[in-house]
């Protein structure tokens, strides 16, 4: 009968240290029960760094989580996991509004011209740039902001431009840069991107 | 020169130019450069060669000379060579 470890309610990271210890004491066939998803996820790292095995079984709410001896142990480095949130990378520009803030209207105007001014004289570009409510009119209505969106979307820049939103404001026809888009797209860009900035 | 700069002494200053070039020549909105301190953030980008029938409008337009000065902007390695053309010097 192998060693049973009760983790059931410490937080972590004492499961994994529990785990550790056992291994470091020479039994690498043990289980450890916890009671969530993250602490299996934990204790299924270490394992792998470690060069053991789990198989894991849930029943009412406790996972027990069984280690066995297997392979080679995997350097640390490798099994690290990427940050939630890439600092940079693929990213997401969300327009909502065609000024920026609240406040004075034509200070927010302008202020929006010299942001996509100079994202568009930089080196950090969004994947895409979502246009949606008043957001649209400045892809059709407004002559500088068009022009550094040529300059983004010809740098590689996908422009999606909500057609329900066009269509409310009544200049469709109208549009002079990106391509009419829909909820569907719109929302899997953001749900794509590791990070969104809102406008 | 790739274009010349309009730098303003106070914002509303910058937007009401901003409208009265915008009405005779091609004008850009921008942010003042990092390089030129000392003047509000918002500055008007127009055409080198539109830089003086520019400061003739705003002095039409009743703008005090001391409100504004001109810059030529030159890009070069990722940075701007900055001069000024016309203005008192800060």
């Amino acid at each position: 009968m192998a060693v049973v470890l009760d983790a059931k309610g410490k937080a972590c990271p004492m499961p994994v240290l529990m785990a550790k210890k056992e291994i470091d004491g020479g039994n690498r066939e043990f289980v450890i029960e916890v009671d969530n998803s993250t602490a299996v996820k934990n204790l299924e790292k270490l394992a792998l760094s470690q060069g053991c095995a789990t198989a894991t079984q849930e029943k009412d709410g406790v996972f027990a989580v069984a280690f066995s001896a297997s392979g080679e142990p995997v350097p640390a480095a490798e099994t690290e996991a990427e940050p939630a949130v890439p600092i940079k990378g693929h990213w997401a520009l969300f327009v909502g509004h065609d000024c920026i803030g609240d406040g004075e209207r034509e200070l927010g105007t302008n202020l929006i011209r010299m942001f996509f001014y100079t994202l568009s004289q930089g080196d950090d570009l969004p994947k895409a740039i979502l246009f949606m409510n008043s957001g649209v009119k400045l892809t059709a209505l407004d002559e500088q902001v068009v022009e550094h969106l040529k300059v983004l979307e010809s740098r590689g820049c996908e422009i999606y431009v909500c057609g329900t939103c066009l269509n409310f404001y009544g200049i469709a026809d109208q549009l002079k840069v990106g391509n009419v888009s829909n909820m569907y797209d719109i929302s899997k860009q953001m749900l794509d991107a590791a990070k969104v900035i809102t406008l | 020169m790739d274009y010349a700069l309009i730098v303003f002494a106070n914002t509303h200053s910058a937007i009401s130019a901003q409208k009265i070039l915008g009405e005779k020549l091609s004008v850009i909105i921008m942010p003042t450069l990092r390089e030129i301190s000392k003047s509000c953030g918002i500055s008007v980008r127009v055409n080198p060669d539109d830089w003086q029938r520019a400061s003739q409008l705003l002095l039409e337009s009743g703008m005090s000379h001391d409100m504004y000065r001109i810059y030529s902007v030159t890009s070069m390695d990722g940075a701007h060579a900055v001069a000024l053309l016309e203005g008192a010097p800060v």
